[in-house]
């Protein structure tokens, strides 16, 4: 526990200092990185070895207020969340100190660092803390701080705009955790996490509620379709490190809170694992079909961590459905599959970020139709975010394939259950996944090949360049965490024992087959990955010798005749992309501007395409604009006149007192 | 164990011989007299021997596409079963691999084509990737029907407790398993594999810049993919085993060579279908498994 405290404090205080210095902007990095990455190793360690050797400890505050005391405590699910967080803090920390350079004489990077530090030791706060007040303070103070973090750069009126939705999302999302932790602490008569686990699990009627305040809620920080609309907006208008650092790790934090209310409301109901597993399957496939459609590199990504907390909520439901069902299998491997796809998100998720940052920095666009041949100027960024772009995608053998095969392999256990919701729902959770993956293989190798393959489209591409050693071993560090995780499963597996006795409750004789299961299962896996590392080798060193003593000529990529090319030529993103959007464009609903070509000799043809997100444009703009047109009608209230407002002030106390005397 | 290796031994030397006899059924079909049914194989030998011309424009993913796909296909050939319903290695849950494996492929395949900056491969990358995203699914569907037939999630598992009771689910599955197969392995009405007009093609179109030893590669990984894909449609199709080892493989074998001819027959018969129909002809497939399903969960 001390060191979590201690790594907490560590972060504050440097991000503090490295605020005092703001005005050397070199010192405030040193200082502001420095805290962050010694705070997190401190971290870090303990929240392995809590991890491994099962450790669960709860602190009692020692400040007692009315609304309890301020306890601290770490358990499985702590330590499973705050491992990537710490992970993702020191690799974005080192990744900014490079990327902040162009910003030294512009910005205040005392101030950067302070919130970067405050919301890094935020996150890490409410995921110990163990009392309700606390933990929304801790989320406030993570809430606001990202916000000065997403609008660092707030000469744009895009990032302001964006800095808007984010805040005015990240409250209304609080609002509902209010009245769910008001109503919490109302049955139980204490704010304590202690109280509330053992005083809410009988309450069945108001579980409901709780489960459904908790879904919207967290859902919002979360990213769930609906609430997920601020996502695309908040992620692209960060600084880079930022966005990883928000899109890996925060807004697990509403992952987080659902799984700790979920711990507290007693056994789950049938339609809680239904309802989120329509929510997962709908966040999945609309999160990865809008992905699909974006043209600017950051959004894009955005939208695909909408698609990754889809499938986290499919486990998390595949795994409620599987408590109530009692169907073990079902249960341990959803939460297996979930719970690691958290750390998995996080590692490719935060990897890709740094990337895409880089190329932004070193091309100065997001515009992915500007760029191409980025490869050749920046292989390791290019390798490292391949590496990326195929864990992201499911692909074996990397960690994202490890955590969604948990989640299929759960499903097609129970696809032989005789009764009918479970087989549903795994069928439902198969097919969806299946088409999650294909699309998300579609979505990245368009990014990828886009981005890195082919001919520069614009002299900006051309002129790129490696970015500096730091960004990079950021990079090659999460890169290399992306490999060892898919490739140590039969080592990894035995490490979520305690945390799925902690999440599911089920019993360990349950938990140990199920730990066999997956591991001898893992083990089989990784003969045919070694199987095709040696075939891979022994081709490599084939071809080699078979090409060596003949002349290997370069030559201009076959034209069809056509002998004067030009980069134009490329297929672009958008092409690349089209006949999926196309086919599903009565969902995407794309706005298209052509000029078609018209007489013999046409001069000028042209396309556009855009995908606006349709929550945004149907729901809530709509939505906003009758409650500012209401508003509005109120306006004669607020005219500005300082005695008339005095007189608000007198009349409203008067009543009270007449009230309160009546 | 020594069974599985006969298998994969005769896939490794067979699998070419599949694209001779469709191309002589066609020929035949066509009143022409053909290439020799090892035409593949003189391919072959002839681009090992030849070097090769690379452009400006590639960077390693241009020729490390291929060997992927090549590595990833002979791990593919370990889980499936072949004669007997038997794979060399198999476990639970290898279904999943076995698919995420050609998934491994195409986000390669297509890698390598776009790296070379061509609007024509980009086209075909384009399509290759829009197929898949109907065709994976309604692979998985197939599988989660037999999956859910003979309560077992392994491959081999599952192909080696098929029955002919209740063959209409083995029919259904094993028609959306062919559907599949030939939108996979680029064969009409999906693609064309012959005509050398790139607007037409998928996969030819995007290995139009490989040459020499590469080229090899790819074509005798798409043989390979052919059997692979093939052997699942055969497995369901003729679950007939006799237990002893020569009788099954020649079954198999001879289920392999119909089912070349079949697609010989389905080339001669049929035109390409326009782009645009594709999909629809791979939701038929999709369509089909889930009516087994459905009949399968009743």
């Amino acid at each position: 526990m001390f060191e979590f405290i201690l790594s907490v404090l560590i972060m504050f205080t440097s991000g503090v200092i490295a605020c005092i210095f703001g005005r050397h902007p070199r010192k405030s990095s040193f200082i502001g990185a420095g805290g962050a990455v010694i705070g997190s190793i401190t971290g870090l360690t303990a929240a392995i070895r809590t991890i491994f050797n099962d450790v669960t400890i709860y602190k009692k505050g020692i400040c007692a207020f009315n609304i309890g005391a301020l306890s601290t405590g770490i358990d499985q699910l702590s330590a499973f969340f705050l491992a990537p967080l710490f992970v993702l803090v020191a690799a974005s920390s080192i990744y900014a100190v490079q990327y902040l350079k162009p910003f030294y004489a512009k910005k205040n990077i005392g101030l950067f660092w302070l919130f970067f530090n405050l919301l890094a030791s935020s996150i890490a706060t409410l995921v110990i803390t163990r009392n309700g007040v606390f933990f929304l303070v801790a989320w406030e103070i993570m809430s606001v701080s990202s916000y000065f973090l997403v609008t660092f750069e707030d000469e744009h009126k895009s990032v302001r705009q964006a800095g808007i939705i984010y805040l005015i999302s990240s409250h209304i999302g609080v609002m509902f955790l209010f009245f769910l932790f008001v109503m919490m602490g109302n049955a139980c008569g204490s704010m304590e996490f202690a109280d509330f686990s053992s005083g809410l699990s009988n309450l069945l009627p108001v579980s409901s509620i709780i489960f459904t305040l908790a879904v919207i809620g967290f859902g919002v920080k979360a990213g769930f379709v609906p609430f997920h609309f601020w996502l695309p907006q908040a992620h692209p208008a960060a600084p880079s490190p930022v966005s990883a650092l928000m899109s890996a790790v925060m807004i697990k934090t509403g992952i987080y809170g659902l799984l700790r209310i979920l711990m507290f409301i007693g056994p789950p109901r049938l339609w809680w694992g239904i309802a989120l597993l329509g929510i997962g399957l709908i966040s999945g496939i609309l999160g990865v079909l809008f992905a699909l459609a974006q043209h600017d590199v950051k959004r894009l990504l955005a939208y695909h961590s909408v698609e990754n907390i889809g499938i986290i909520a499919i486990g998390i439901g595949l795994g409620l459905i599987g408590l109530n069902k009692e169907l073990p299998i079902l249960a341990l491997f959803g939460f297996a599959g979930s719970l690691l796809h958290i750390i998995n998100h996080a590692l490719f998720k935060g990897l890709l970020f740094l990337g895409a940052g880089a190329v932004v920095q070193q091309t100065g666009t997001r515009n992915i139709e500007l760029l191409g041949g980025v490869f050749k100027k920046m292989p390791v960024t290019g390798i490292t975010f391949l590496i990326g772009a195929a864990a992201i995608s499911g692909l074996p053998p990397l960690n994202g394939f490890a955590s969604e095969f948990l989640i299929y392999f759960g499903s097609f256990s129970c696809i032989t259950d005789s009764s009918l919701t479970p087989a549903i729902s795994s069928l439902l959770a198969i097919t969806g996944l299946a088409l999650i993956g294909a699309l998300a293989v579609a979505c990245f190798t368009k990014v990828f090949s886009i981005v890195f393959l082919g001919h520069a489209r614009s002299a900006a591409a051309e002129k790129a360049s490696e970015p500096g050693k730091m960004m990079q071993s950021s990079m090659v560090f999460l890169a290399v965490l992306c490999i060892l995780i898919g490739i140590s499963m039969p080592l990894i597996i035995p490490g979520f024992r305690g945390l799925l006795a902690e999440v599911s409750g089920l019993a360990s004789s349950e938990i140990n087959l199920f730990l066999g299961q997956a591991k001898t299962t893992f083990v089989f896996i990784n003969k045919i990955y070694l199987v095709l590392a040696v075939v891979f080798v022994f081709l490599l060193l084939l071809r080699k010798k078979m090409l060596a003593k003949k002349p290997v000529r370069t030559a201009p990529t076959w034209d069809c005749g056509y002998n004067q090319p030009s980069p134009k030529m490329q297929y672009t993103g958008s092409s690349f992309a089209q006949p999926i959007t196309d086919f599903f464009n009565f969902i995407l609903r794309a706005d298209k501007k052509a000029e078609l070509p018209s007489d013999t000799f046409p001069k000028k043809i042209s396309m556009h395409t855009e995908s606006n997100d349709i929550f945004m444009r149907y729901i809530y703009e709509p939505l906003s604009a009758k409650i500012y047109s209401l508003i509005m009608k109120l306006r004669w209230i607020q005219h500005g006149r300082l005695q008339v407002y005095i007189l608000y002030i007198v009349v409203t106390l008067l009543i009270l007192i007449i009230w309160k005397l009546g | 164990m020594k069974f599985a290796l006969l298998n994969i031994i005769l896939a490794l030397i067979a699998a070419p011989l599949l694209s001779g006899i469709i191309n002589r059924v066609k020929a035949m079909f066509a009143g022409r007299k053909g290439q020799p049914l090892f035409q593949l194989y003189y391919d072959l030998h002839k681009l090992l021997k030849k070097s090769a011309v690379f452009s400006p424009a590639t960077t390693f993913f241009f020729w490390a596409g291929p060997l992927t796909g090549f590595a990833v296909l002979a791990g593919a050939l370990l889980i499936v079963p072949q004669a007997q319903g038997k794979a060399f290695i198999q476990f639970p849950g290898d279904i999943i691999l076995f698919i995420y494996l050609f998934g491994l492929m195409r986000f390669f395949t297509v890698v390598s084509a776009m790296d070379t900056g061509s609007s024509f491969e980009g086209m075909g990358a384009s399509r290759e990737i829009q197929f898949a995203v109907f065709a994976e699914p309604a692979l998985f569907l197939g599988l989660v029907t037999l999956a859910r037939k003979t309560a077992n999630l392994s491959l081999s598992g599952i192909y080696s407790s098929f029955s002919w009771h209740d063959s209409t689910v083995l029919i259904l599955v094993s028609a959306a398993f062919f559907i599949i197969f030939l939108a996979e392995n680029s064969r009409l009405p999906v693609d064309d594999p012959n005509t050398h007009l790139e607007l037409t093609m998928i996969h030819e179109v995007m290995v139009l810049d490989h040459s020499g030893p590469d080229l090899a590669v790819i074509f005798y990984s798409a043989s390979l993919k052919l059997w692979i894909l093939g052997s699942l449609v055969i497995g369901a199709i003729m679950p007939i085993y006799t237990g002893k080892i020569i009788f099954d493989e020649l079954i198999f074998l001879s289920g392999m060579a119909v089912l070349s001819i079949v697609v010989g027959i389905v080339e001669s018969c049929m035109a390409r279908l326009k782009l645009l129909k594709v999909p629809q002809f791979l939701i038929v497939g999709f369509a089909l498994a889930i009516i087994a399903l459905i009949l399968q969960i009743m």
